[in-house]
């Protein structure tokens, strides 16, 4: 039996609203689950039920309150990420874990081949190998080359997401968190995350979803997690 | 298995203030207060207890409205005021035998001369970081100059090379900085931050008060010199726009203390401490 | 002039003990730091300020009437201000007076260092108008003070870079900027580079005294005393080729040039050069005429 890759046991989140006298708002009770390397995974629920809050505690753009989030890092051996230093969640994140939301904004005045090269380069690729691969990522996503120098901002939300798309997977973390990978795409481009999560899937990414897109999705999952 | 990025900057308990201090300073000032002054000595507690660390080419954000003790903090680290209690731990990065020295115990010498080959800085105020009566050339040369450089030409050839790097242009060296204007200014700052490839770039609001497209075009070089160079830096603003862009960390202060301090994304999408929710939530 | 008995009106040498005795004092600090300015209580005196106060005291407070004193202005024993100088000294001190540095055991000067290398037993003292080198760079003189105890020179170099590129080479005159021991940034005072060279690894004690700026510092014997210059701009001392003295035919001494008027003349006359060390030329003249009536 293989060790999963991530093990999320008790996950409790709330937030405390200071400026609201204080209220609180938990829109994550207790979650746990598995996902194993190589594992496709899906969560799924209706809009504002906190699905994209589980994936922020995993990738640490929220802290938790209660709960372990166990991770088999490479680089630092299985930890808990809820506990970890920011130092070491910056290199898991640099390294490991990588992250893709539709709300993701991109640097601005940096264009699209730059920001899909940019996790390559990171890794110690040439630069000029890195725009190629970035090239060919580019047209699966059917970008249009004339855009390929221009930023991101200023593209509609469909493009946008398909260029956050390609830099999640191009770097092919162990761990790749999708937040509603499919939204503002059509059923073309549905398709092409399909077949980039299989893709990745295959080459040693383990992929989390979170979507209520679940005609496109749920025939992919091997494992699921209703909310 | 991966070890960390080396440390570069470990900073223990440094604290400053300006007056002699009272027993009943700590219930008056702090966060929880409206000021850092106390209303019974007049004591500015401007830094308390700061703590935080620095990994080699990383970027640390300091976030903190004007009274925060931001500038302070920074100022400690470049060794121009001298702290009241505290360690500045510094490792050198270019070599990994090095023991680890505290900046703070240093005698004005040694500050000094690590201060010109270590560090390097840049101000909001150009007339700061500069002497408004040298040239271009002669600003961005004071550093290669205190390090013993004694060759006019071999300088001039280094000037110029910072200059396209911070995209200067070069055939202005002998320009005097008032024919400049705000932005390149700015650049000429980093043009002589950069002289002595510090390990450590220290940036105090750099972008404040220039004009929306001069500040983006800066912050495009610093984040390009970042990249480029793996730098380690300081960056203080009082705009999370301006953080966000630069910083995957960030410790956000109030009235000299350090309210909190997480990954950036994590201060501004989930906000821990009252005032930094009071801060995020007052982003335009 | 030969020794005379002191006028009975003024104490020996007109300043009064106390006022030695902190001169001495201040002295000896100098010459302990070289280079280094140490603030004196600049007395007054019957000349005004600016006109050698600072040198004057110095004199005053080491002289001793077995001294042999010389003072020169510009190089020059016969201008006003050496000749006034000079009879006050007489008049209070009583001592005997010279012309000819090789028989002075003190010289006080301004402007010049005689083109006679000076020996271990003779004492130099400078007149300073203006005293630090950094005001050209740091106005204030409370941070000023700081650069010099820091040992913080970084903005005068910058100041030579900018020389070099404003004018193509170090323009610098007078007042040349020297580092003293390794240690200390020295303004030189308004000597001309050609006498820079003779303050290092010398003989003689240089004294260096500013009454309106209330310092003193000093050069002890064999102290290094580099100008400040550039691998690729090199300190230079001034010289023309075929520069020559119309005097005594001198081609390797400093020299001064003054107008001599002819009513007739296309432009009202003409310039002519001569060595500024007076007294040095006319020795050199008299040994040419003693030399020529030997041939003769």
């Amino acid at each position: 039996m293989h060790t999963p890759l991530l093990r999320i046991r008790n996950l409790n989140k709330s937030f405390h609203l200071h400026l609201i006298d204080g209220s609180q708002i938990d829109p994550v009770k207790n979650v746990n689950f598995e996902l194993y390397p190589n594992q496709h995974f899906l969560i799924w629920g209706r809009s504002g039920i906190g699905k994209t809050s589980i994936l922020k505690c995993i990738y640490r753009s929220y802290l938790i309150s209660t709960g372990e989030i166990w991770f088999d890092s490479m680089q630092f051996g299985c930890i808990d990420i809820a506990q970890a230093a920011d130092s070491v969640i910056l290199q898991l994140r640099e390294r490991e874990i990588g992250y893709c939301s539709q709300f993701l904004k991109v640097l601005p005045r940096v264009s699209a081949i730059d920001v899909i090269s940019e996790p390559l380069i990171r890794q110690g690729i040439s630069p000029v190998e890195a725009h190629e691969q970035a090239c060919q990522w580019l047209t699966l996503l059917s970008i249009r080359e004339a855009l390929w120098h221009a930023s991101p901002v200023t593209f509609s939300g469909g493009e946008q997401q398909r260029i956050n798309l390609g830099r999640a997977f191009i770097a092919a973390p162990r761990l790749l968190l999708l937040d509603e990978p499919t939204a503002s795409l059509d059923a073309n481009s549905k398709q092409i995350v399909v077949d980039m999560i299989h893709h990745a899937r295959t080459n040693g990414t383990a992929v989390l979803t979170v979507s209520h897109d679940l005609d496109t999705l749920v025939k992919l999952a091997d494992g699921q997690l209703a909310l | 298995m991966t070890h960390l990025a080396t440390k570069v900057l470990h900073v223990e308990h440094l604290s400053k203030q300006y007056g002699p201090g009272c027993a009943r300073c700590a219930e008056y000032t702090g966060p929880h207060h409206h000021s850092s002054q106390c209303p019974i000595c007049g004591t500015v507690h401007a830094c308390v207890d700061a703590n935080f660390t620095l990994h080699q080419g990383e970027v640390l954000g300091i976030v903190g409205e004007s009274g925060s003790g931001k500038s302070t903090l920074l100022q400690m680290i470049n060794l121009a005021i001298a702290p009241d209690h505290g360690h500045i731990w510094y490792h050198e990065p270019r070599d990994d035998a090095a023991q680890a020295v505290d900046l703070a115990t240093m005698n004005a010498f040694a500050k000094r001369t690590f201060r010109n080959d270590r560090l390097g800085i840049v101000y909001q105020r150009p007339e700061l970081g500069l002497n408004m009566r040298f040239t271009v050339g002669g600003n961005v040369a004071e550093k290669l100059l205190l390090a013993n450089w004694r060759h006019v030409g071999n300088i001039r050839e280094r000037i110029r090379d910072l200059m396209q790097q911070t995209e200067l242009p070069p055939e202005r060296i002998d320009d005097e900085p008032h024919t400049f204007s705000g932005g390149m200014l700015q650049r000429v700052q980093i043009a002589k931050a950069l002289s002595s490839s510090p390990s450590l770039l220290l940036l105090d609001e750099v972008t404040s008060g220039l004009d929306l497209s001069v500040q983006a075009r800066v912050l495009d070089l610093i984040r390009r010199i970042q990249w480029e160079h793996r730098m380690t830096m300081l960056l203080v603003s009082h705009d999370l726009g301006v953080i966000k862009q630069l910083a995957r960390r960030t410790i956000v202060m109030k009235n000299g203390h350090i309210v909190e301090s997480g990954l950036t994304d994590q201060i501004l999408e989930d906000p821990q401490h009252p005032y930094t929710q009071l801060l995020v939530s007052s982003a335009l | 002039m030969t020794q005379t008995s002191p006028s009975q009106l003024y104490n020996f040498a007109f300043i009064d003990e106390d006022s030695k005795r902190e001169v001495r004092r201040m002295t000896l600090k100098a010459v302990a730091i070289p280079g280094h300015q140490i603030p004196f209580a600049s007395r007054d005196l019957p000349i005004a300020r600016g006109w050698g106060t600072g040198g004057l005291q110095i004199t005053m407070a080491i002289i001793q009437p077995e001294d042999t004193l010389k003072v020169i202005d510009q190089g020059d024993d016969e201008s006003v201000n050496a000749v006034n100088l000079r009879r006050l000294l007489q008049r209070t001190a009583g001592v005997a007076t010279t012309t000819d540095t090789d028989a002075a055991s003190i010289v006080q000067t301004r402007h010049r260092i005689p083109e006679e290398a000076m020996r271990a037993d003779q004492i130099l003292v400078l007149q300073v108008p203006m005293v630090d080198p950094l005001r050209w760079v740091e106005p204030n003189l409370e941070r000023a003070t700081v650069m010099h105890g820091e040992a913080d020179y970084g903005r005068m170099w910058v100041y030579m870079y900018e020389s070099v590129v404003k004018a193509g080479d170090l323009r610098i005159a007078s007042q040349y900027p020297v580092m003293v021991a390794g240690r200390y940034l020295m303004d030189t005072t308004p000597i001309p580079r050609w006498d820079v060279p003779k303050l290092h690894m010398a003989e003689t004690l240089f004294l260096f005294g500013a009454g309106r700026e209330k310092r003193i510092y000093a050069v002890p014997p064999h102290t290094s005393v580099v100008p400040l210059e550039f691998a690729d701009y090199r300190f230079k001392v001034e010289y023309t080729p075929g520069q020559q003295c119309r005097r005594c035919g001198a081609t390797d001494t400093f020299l001064t040039s003054h107008f001599v008027v002819q009513p007739d003349a296309p432009n009202g006359g003409h310039w002519v050069s001569s060595c500024s060390d007076s007294s040095y030329c006319t020795k050199r003249v008299l040994a040419q005429t003693v030399a020529t009536e030997e041939i003769s």
